[in-house]
């Protein structure tokens, strides 16, 4: 029964973001075919591309591929606000709305229900950033895409063309895998946040969704502001992270460019994130133990 | 010996319940006992407390205090294996289709009779294949009660089943209630309809203000008064109405 109650959630979320994802990864490969005005040729051995021949290509080439440019952030943008409003609504509506009147009538418990709800929400959170993945594997095989990503800060250093050599710096594995892992957290942390406010504003017999948003928002933000004292205490033990608060030493040690610092403190945060996620997991089992009012 | 006979728990057992909202009172110090193999009808005015009783009932509803124990246990996943629940509104996935909607049953539903249902379904006409969405208010409904009369629970509760629908209508869901209710069930029937129903009720309960004022068999009201059950309740509300 778990694992079909979450094929129904992911069912109802990915029939609709599926379509912004499909867009934001055809928005990139049209992008790379409209920019395709040389060759290059990578050299993995020794990390860099060489460009071949360059020809020359329409007008039109140039106005689709800067449209394609556009669309690449706009469908992300959407693809991410869909998916979290969708997951959102799907919360509200198994736990809230006239379908509630059978989702809290199946035979499992309310522990499971919300298990489910959890599980769910963490499995479209995985699917965001294999979307994010496989966009930003596709972004590499152009050099347009590659400087995408460089303004990203996803690759570091010179991504540039010097003699025919276009250079591309590949950041540390373990960086990677460490903005994978804050991506993850914090999506996961903001849709825990609309989860926990939903419950709460429905726990108010009038205006529970003005509530509900209320109480969402409130979290998030009060939430932000102690991952900053966090952090700021944790600096006090960790000297790098001290260069986050402006300490002038920071620039002068060119820390903020350090690959190094960068994934320290995004793990610390993502840690951070955990933890809230962990609390937010707790309360709303909590508050749904105590039991729930439909209209 | 009927499965009903055998077992001396009652089916539902409610112990002072009280519900409110804000300082309102919605149900008040609830003693309530329903028993097995019955049809019984919860009768009231709008606003007596009859939809917040089932919903507590169906565990949609927090009680404030008191205690409901169904087949003998707490509200739970027993008592949601045993209990096939019609609500006022229509609770399917607009999105799924009819097929789809039976898939999801019998998915969740041990007791659920997928083959009773499509039949109930052919009998209606209506293509397994279409999307509820689409469908009219009133067929979402009739499906939503034949998915619902297609369980083998123990106890059906059905709120207001016969709200808002016209006459031949009527007529095709108590049909559908009465020839398809599992054996050795207990039917709970909330409405304010009586005279439509009160022919197929062994029992009757009456709801004012949040209390129960009346818990009697049919045909003893009947000898008693002399009268029909829509009558007594027209006599016992009449007080209540004219305070109004």
């Amino acid at each position: 029964m778990f694992i079909n109650l979450i094929k129904y959630n992911l069912k109802y979320i990915l029939k609709t973001t599926s379509i912004f994802a499909s867009l934001f990864l055809i928005s990139i490969i049209l992008f790379n075919v409209t920019g395709y005005d040389t060759t290059l040729i990578f050299d993995e051995a020794n990390n860099y591309a060489v460009i071949g021949e360059t020809f020359s290509k329409p007008a039109i080439f140039h106005f689709l591929h800067a449209l394609f440019y556009n669309l690449i952030y706009i469908t992300f943008i959407c693809f991410v606000l869909i998916t979290i409003l969708k997951t959102w609504r799907r919360f509200q509506n198994t736990f809230y709305s006239d379908e509630a009147y059978l989702t809290h009538t199946l035979p499992v418990s309310r522990n499971t229900l919300w298990n489910t709800q959890i599980c769910s929400a963490l499995l479209i959170v995985l699917s965001v950033l294999i979307v994010a993945i496989v966009g930003s594997l596709l972004l590499a095989l152009s050099r347009d895409g590659m400087q995408i990503l460089e303004s990203l800060g996803l690759v570091g250093g010179c991504t540039h063309c010097v003699n025919n050599y276009y250079y591309v710096e590949l950041r540390d594995c373990g960086f990677y895998l460490t903005f994978a892992f804050i991506i993850f957290t914090e999506l996961a942390f903001i849709l825990f946040c609309g989860f926990t406010g939903i419950i709460i504003g429905h726990r108010f017999n009038n205006h529970s969704s003005i509530w509900a948003r209320v109480s969402g928002f409130g979290i998030y933000v009060v939430a932000s502001i102690i991952l900053l004292k966090i952090i700021y205490l944790l600096s006090l033990f960790i000297p790098s992270l001290r260069y986050i608060f402006g300490d002038p030493a920071g620039h002068q040690a060119g820390l903020y460019d350090d690959p190094n610092f960068i994934i320290t403190t995004l793990f610390y945060i993502g840690i951070v994130y955990v933890c809230y996620n962990l609390v937010l997991y707790v309360t709303g089992r909590k508050l749904l133990k105590r039991g729930i009012n439909l209209e | 010996m009927p499965k009903h006979q055998s077992n001396p728990i009652p089916l539902v057992e409610c112990r002072h319940l009280t519900k409110s909202y804000d300082h309102k009172i919605i149900l008040n110090d609830i003693n309530l006992t329903i028993p097995r193999g019955k049809i019984i009808g919860l009768l009231g005015q709008n606003g007596a407390g009859k939809s917040t009783l089932i919903k507590i009932l169906n565990d949609l509803v927090t009680p404030t205090s008191g205690e409901v124990l169904i087949d003998g246990q707490p509200i739970g996943i027993h008592s949601k294996k045993i209990i096939s629940y019609l609500p006022e509104r229509t609770y399917l996935n607009k999105a799924t289709t009819v097929q789809e909607s039976l898939k999801f049953f019998s998915k969740f539903y041990t007791n659920f009779n997928t083959e009773k249902a499509k039949s109930l379904i052919h009998n209606l006409n209506l293509d397994l294949t279409t999307k509820i969405a689409k469908m009219s208010k009133g067929m979402q409904e009739k499906l939503q009660l034949i998915l619902v009369m297609s369980r083998e629970a123990e106890l059906y509760i059905l709120d207001e089943p016969l709200g808002g629908i016209d006459p031949a209508t009527r007529d095709y869901i108590l049909d559908t209630i009465l020839s398809n209710f599992h054996e050795g069930a207990s039917v709970l029937i909330s409405t304010h309809l009586i005279s439509d129903i009160e022919h197929i009720l062994d029992e009757v309960i009456f709801i004012q203000n949040g209390r129960i004022i009346l818990t009697e068999e049919s045909d003893y009201l009947r000898n008693k008064y002399h009268s029909s059950i829509d009558e007594v309740f027209r006599q016992t509300f009449k007080a209540d109405i004219n305070n109004n």
